[in-house]
């Protein structure tokens, strides 16, 4: 006790110096913490920003999409696939067969007619089968099959066939001739049995509930993405038709950030059978035992099926850009390298008080060494009041980070994130509305483990600065000391 | 107790080199009382330094109780100050941020000693120095005196077998000195503590059972060894020697000394040299001519009082 005795006593003697070590650690120990919040709080921000992204529980997703073309340009409508392989073609043909309406099918010209036709776009599908085998796979902890359609509501007047090959199918040109109205929407069907793997999550449910578990109940239920609720001024609990079946709509879906455009969510089963496509699917979204995993199951898959295109959460996320992810950079590069700056600096500037408190006490520690004190005992005692200063400033600084995470919390910079914009092959994590750009306020979260982190790390530093002046003053020779003239 | 033989401390490098004692011997008893005085500048301060082990000799042996304390560590050094030792300084030395019982308390925070064994023993001690009733003032409220004799109560916590006293009453007026030193003599002769005390003040050296005298580094007088006192000088030979002295603190003591400035220290030479020690009259007898320094010996062995002023 006599040592901490002494210890208050110098440093409340040397109050200014104190105060002065004190809030060097503590200015750097603040830094600390503040950027640490910061960083905190730009992870927890961007992880709700991409929540829609990456938060559905899927870490990778099969797709088969068109291949594109060894000039690296992209399938495009117009080009009516002049740049697919023949192989390809016919198979985009085979997926979009039923665009191909026949004008005969329909009636008589000038008959009124409305029919929905279901086709894949750029999507191909493959067997159902393959989400088994996907889930099969080492390392993956479940899979679902999912089927995303364009789907086209046609309503009108049979036009009359046009001359020539092809003018008696229903296409855009017998569109533009006759008097017929088209409204396309986005459908997926999804699995009830793996809804966190859905094409819409229950989390994104912004109002009524997610579709029934058993899949006989979910088959009469409809998800409608909001926008398009509001498009069309439906409800939850009203009715609405899609391929000739009426639906209850029992949820309505937020939008989530980036992914494809998805209207309409219904079970897959449903789908399958109103679109004609029994037992496909043109999407398999698995979870990964461990995060660690997903980038070897993802090789192992695309590996596995010729054609298939495996995209990871992460990689998503990696396209996400804007102020956000620009902040979360600026935490970890500079404002990483800032707080560690001012901590050194704060170490160094204890440090160099310390040597010069010793200097300015070269005869008393004198005194204490021609008393009978040890070494070791005037490191003690140096280091004590280095190491009470340590604790003053770890207080301090937490209190001032604390202090002023609350003040970046309170005035809560709104940072923005936004994500490519999808299109062919369409991006399977999230689906409804596309959203490319979302905001949200910035926080700076302090937990009880940074506050010890920032009193731990001014500790160490006033240790460190009483380990340097402790040794130097043990190295003191008594008769060199007490001939000190102060 | 102690014994010095040929003891050399030189400061510094060859270039610059500061010769502090050159081949001092000397012997001191258990339980004996010792004055060493001698000018500013003459090597008291490092005589005592040696003694107690806080600083180490150049050349020569320093041994306390036949240890020759250059051949201990710095941890036995340190152990010998905390047992054996008790040091007294001019400055005192407290610590003014602790009162008078915790200054006292120091060597013993120093030892394995119970805190209710600590806190009896600085009480006893402080009521021995008289200041029973001073325990919680700190040094800034106390008098000159009352803080040496805080220092002297500190020097004995831990019952050291001598005490080093260096100027104990430079810092004091003369009666306050008067009481310190009265206090040093009662532990010597009281509780038979060796007490080896520096002083420049001609009137403590008188008074001291055993006093030695240094001039430049070296041992001049040891009256008690010796067996016989100074004798008073031919005045006119003092005051001329201590003119020659004086020009020598202007000239430089390595300086020779200049014809007439010799023939005054022969003679005061003359007058009393049969009466300076052995190492003194080989100092000055060793060589031909005379520097300025020798002159500064033969004066500090003639008259204490005739300083080289530096």
């Amino acid at each position: 006790m006599f040592f901490v005795h002494y210890a208050l006593a110098e440093l409340r003697r040397r109050r200014g110096r104190t105060l002065l070590t004190a809030l060097g650690l503590a200015v750097g120990v603040a830094l600390v913490a503040i950027v640490t919040a910061l960083a905190a709080g730009l992870d927890r921000a961007q992880e709700d920003v991409l929540a829609p992204l990456t938060g559905l529980g899927t870490d990778l997703s099969v797709e088969r999409p068109v291949r594109i073309t060894q000039d690296g340009s992209r399938f495009t409508p117009s080009a009516g696939g002049a740049n697919l392989t023949g192989e390809e073609r016919d198979l985009l043909l085979e997926e979009n067969r039923a665009a191909m309406i026949e004008l005969d099918d329909l009636g008589e010209p000038g008959d009124r007619f409305e029919t929905d036709v279901f086709i894949s776009g750029t999507q191909l599908s493959f067997p159902a089968a393959r989400v088994a085998q996907v889930a099969r796979r080492e390392g993956v902890v479940a899979a679902a099959g999912g089927l995303t359609l364009s789907a086209v509501h046609l309503e009108g007047d049979v036009p009359e066939a046009a001359p020539g090959p092809g003018g008696d199918r229903l296409g855009p040109s017998a569109v533009l001739r006759g008097n017929i109205d088209f409204e396309p929407a986005t459908i997926s069907g999804v699995d009830v049995a793996h809804p966190e793997l859905g094409a819409v999550a229950p989390s994104q449910i912004s109002n009524g509930r997610y579709l029934s578990e058993r899949r006989a109940a979910a088959r009469a239920e409809v998800i409608l993405a909001q926008a398009y609720a509001q498009r069309k001024n439906l409800r939850v609990g009203d009715s609405v038709s899609v391929g000739g079946e009426e639906f209850e709509i029992v949820g309505l879906s937020e939008p989530p950030l980036g992914g494809q455009a998805t209207d309409i969510f219904v079970e897959l089963g449903r789908l399958q059978e109103a679109a004609g496509r029994e037992g496909r699917v043109n999407v398999v979204r698995a979870r990964a035992e461990d995060a660690s995993d997903v980038p070897a199951v993802a090789e192992d898959i695309a590996a596995t099926f010729p054609g298939s295109q495996v995209t990871t959460a992460s990689e998503l996320a990696d396209g996400v850009s804007g102020s956000l992810v620009d902040a979360d950079n600026l935490a970890r590069s500079l404002g990483t390298a800032l707080a560690i700056i001012a901590m050194a600096a704060a170490v160094l500037v204890a440090c160099l008080l310390t040597l010069s408190s010793v200097a300015k006490r070269t005869r008393e520690l004198g005194t204490l060494k021609a008393l009978g004190w040890s070494g070791w005992a005037v490191v003690r005692q140096v280091a004590g009041e280095s190491l009470a200063q340590g604790v003053l400033g770890g207080l301090i600084g937490a209190a001032l980070g604390v202090a002023g995470a609350a003040v970046i919390t309170a005035v809560g910079p709104t940072l923005s994130a936004s994500a490519p914009p999808s299109g062919p092959p369409p991006l399977a994590f999230g689906q409804g509305e596309v959203q490319t750009s979302a905001e949200g306020a910035l926080e700076a979260p302090i937990d009880i483990r940074l506050v010890l982190l920032a009193i731990g790390l001014a500790i160490a530093g006033g240790l460190i600065a009483g380990a340097v002046g402790g040794l130097r003053a043990a190295r003191l020779r008594p008769a060199d000391a007490l001939r000190h003239i102060e | 107790m102690f014994q010095l033989r040929d003891v050399t401390r030189t400061y510094g490098d060859t270039s610059a080199a500061v010769h502090a004692l050159r081949g001092v011997d000397l012997d001191i008893d258990d339980g004996e009382m010792l004055v060493i005085a001698g000018p500013s500048g003459s090597g008291k301060t490092t005589v005592l330094q040696l003694l107690g082990g806080l600083d180490r000799a150049t050349a020569g042996r320093v041994c306390f109780e036949g240890q020759d304390l250059g051949e201990l560590g710095d941890g036995e050094l340190t152990r010998l100050r905390r047992e054996a030792f008790g040091f007294v300084f001019q400055q005192f030395n407290l610590i003014p941020t602790l009162t008078a019982a915790e200054n006292v308390e120091v060597p013993l925070a120093a030892t394995d000693a119970p805190r209710a064994e600590r806190e009896h023993r600085v009480a006893e001690l402080l009521e021995n120095v008289g200041l029973g009733d001073r325990t919680h003032h700190l040094p800034g409220q106390l008098s000159g005196g009352e803080q040496q004799r805080v220092a002297i109560a500190r020097a004995l916590a831990n019952r050291p077998r001598v005490i080093l006293a260096d100027e104990p009453t430079g810092n004091l007026d003369s009666s306050t000195g008067a009481e310190v030193l009265d206090a040093l003599r009662r532990l010597n002769r009281d509780e038979g503590r060796a007490v080896v005390l520096i002083s420049h003040d001609p009137s403590i050296g008188e008074g001291a059972p055993r006093l030695v005298r240094l001039a430049d580094g070296r041992v001049v007088a040891d009256r008690s060894r010796e067996g016989t006192d100074v004798p008073p000088a031919p005045r006119d030979a003092v005051r001329a020697l201590a003119e020659v002295v004086a020009r020598g603190a202007e000239r430089g003591w390595g300086q020779p000394l200049g014809e007439d400035d010799e023939s005054s220290v022969r003679r005061a030479l003359d007058a009393v040299g049969h009466t300076l020690p052995d190492s003194a009259r080989q100092a000055v007898g060793a060589r031909g001519s005379l520097t300025y320094g020798d002159a500064a010996l033969v004066a500090a062995a003639i008259e204490p009082r005739v300083d080289r002023g530096d």
